[in-house]
């Protein structure tokens, strides 16, 4: 069978780069993802006249430019042959651009495609910002108007877990938000990379109970491309194969109609459970866990859910070091949504890039060791649905 | 003829109601029943199961024929948050305490709490919150 490979990747690294309105001397949205991308294809030895299909993950609702894709083109130099168009899909939109670009390789219409973004929101106003997410996270007429905001949900779920787990503290939980730190520290394209202590989670002011404002992710702006092309393309001594992929929708908007659990992720498993299985590997093969995870919370629903640790152990699990640097376990190895930042469009492409630096054994001082299968999950939705890919690293 | 059950006493909130839900053809008299203090939604009577938001097919068997029912105003709560920013029109309000309610009629829907020291899996009712220019649903205590 043919396989897609990842050829190479660019980021910037994930901060405010937004322009305010009438800002004199800014850099735009299309400037950054040019620089980026030209990056990228030099990084995997590709032409732009060799790109057949751009697949974009969709612009965030400030950018001013609409009608990206065709202008981007344009200002770049790509004419492309097989596919252009930018996908939108909430939390999973990064995961799916991703999804596609390898779809073009194949189903042979392109050799080269480009999954590439830019998410700039740091200059919405809070007034939009809340304005467009209670309405992106809700049923408008019977959930949106009791103000639910897309991190509000994850209050929730911490709640309910929170009292089916008595011995799960706070702490637990800020200990995801220390460790993520941890690995951050030595992530060239992470927002933060700085430490934060215990203490500091804890006695942070509280944004959505019980969560305070190191539990939740920072906003943030992003700009990648991921170069995906026909193996027999890659260049170097390793090459990073598409090996699997996954989705699954649970049949929920936030929430059921019907009484079910909050606390358990039938979508993140099934997603997974499908990319490995397409990838003919276990999920004790992978090395490498780029899990979706917004809040500290998700992060101890996910990795429960995925089988990596018992129900209610999740947390527990990041207090005793297990998905830290020197864990068993290494969990979001990129510093995670919490402290890579999560420019929420291009988040699921951000994973990608740190599975592929992973495998390829470049990742520095947060290298995970001998890491040769990792998967990257992406969710849409208080993990109502779920994409994940697995990508393995093969020796040419 | 109405369940006594399906009565919902009111709690009284002054200033505009944040978010007018939009009065579909679909599911206007679920609001308008709200409105007259009565809980009702749509039955399947094949799956012996409510629809919810109302819905004129079953989202369980895709069945077209659903019936409007009083819907008992007694459950569970099992979640619950307290926002304290949230979109603008809801700023008068905050900070608001959401919960997620499992009715005893086999339903799960969002509701204020109206008495934010609820414990989860406490049992409560619904109330009609009434605001100067329409409702929401509340809960409290059973």
């Amino acid at each position: 069978m043919n396989r897609a490979s990842v050829l190479g990747c660019s980021a910037l690294r994930v901060g405010q780069y937004m322009p305010g309105t009438g800002a004199s001397g800014a850099v735009l949205e299309h400037e950054r993802l040019i620089e980026v991308t030209l990056q990228a294809l030099a990084a995997a030895e590709v032409k732009s006249k060799d790109v057949g299909a751009l697949l974009f993950s969709a612009n965030a609702p400030p950018t001013l430019q609409r009608g990206f894709p065709p202008f981007f083109a344009s200002r770049i130099g790509i004419r492309p042959d097989a596919q252009m168009l930018e996908v939108s899909s909430m939390g999973t939109t990064g995961g799916t651009a991703f999804d596609l670009a390898v779809n073009e390789v194949l189903l042979g219409h392109t050799d080269v495609a480009l999954a590439l973004g830019v998410h700039f929101e740091t200059q919405a106003t809070t007034r939009e910002a809340m304005a467009n997410g209670i309405r992106s996270v809700g049923d408008v007429d019977f959930q949106s108007i009791y103000g639910l905001t897309p991190i509000a949900w994850y209050g929730l779920d911490a709640a309910r877990y929170l009292h089916e787990f008595p011995d799960v503290s706070r702490k637990h939980l800020a200990s995801i938000a220390v460790k993520s730190r941890e690995f951050s520290v030595n992530n060239p394209v992470a927002q933060y990379r700085d430490e934060l202590d215990l203490e500091e989670v804890l006695h942070a002011p509280e944004v959505i109970a019980p969560l305070g404002l190191y539990d939740v992710p920072p906003r943030s702006d992003g700009v990648i491309c991921v170069v995906v092309g026909r193996e027999e393309l890659a260049t170097g001594a390793h090459r990073v194969d598409v090996l699997g992929r996954g989705f699954a929708h649970d049949g929920h908007h936030q929430m059921g109609r019907l009484p079910h659990s909050m606390t358990e992720l039938p979508a993140a498993k099934q997603a997974v459970e499908r990319a490995l299985t397409m990838a003919g590997v276990s999920m004790k093969d992978i090395d490498v866990h780029e899990l979706y995870a917004p809040c500290t919370i998700t992060e101890a629903m996910v990795t429960e859910s995925l089988g990596l640790f018992p129900e209610g152990e999740g947390a527990f699990a990041a207090a005793e070091g297990r998905t830290g640097p020197a864990g068993d376990v290494p969990v979001n190895s990129s510093g995670g949504c919490l402290a890579r930042g999560h420019p929420v469009n291009v988040t699921g492409l951000y994973s990608i890039v740190e599975v592929y630096e992973q495998l390829l054994g470049i990742a520095q001082d947060r290298q995970v060791t001998d890491a040769s299968a990792g998967v990257a999950l992406c969710e849409l939705g208080n993990y109502n649905a779920a994409l994940a890919h697995v990508l393995g690293r093969s020796d040419r | 003829m109405t369940t006594p059950d399906a009565l919902l006493e009111s709690v009284n909130i002054a200033g505009p109601v944040p978010i007018a839900a939009r009065q579909a053809l679909s599911f206007r008299y679920h609001f308008e029943a709200l409105e007259k203090g009565r809980l009702v939604s749509r039955f399947c009577q094949g799956c012996a199961q409510y629809t919810f938001p109302p819905a004129d097919y079953c989202q369980q068997c895709n069945e077209k024929g659903t019936q409007w029912r009083d819907m008992s105003r007694f459950g569970r709560l099992y979640s619950k948050t307290t926002m304290s920013f949230t979109a603008e029109v809801f700023h008068p309000y905050t900070p608001v305490t959401v919960g997620v309610i499992d009715l005893d009629a086999n339903v799960r829907l969002l509701a204020w709490l109206v008495e934010s020291s609820l414990s989860l899996d406490s049992e409560l009712e619904l109330v009609v919150i009434r605001f100067d220019n329409g409702v929401l649903l509340g809960a409290r205590a059973r």
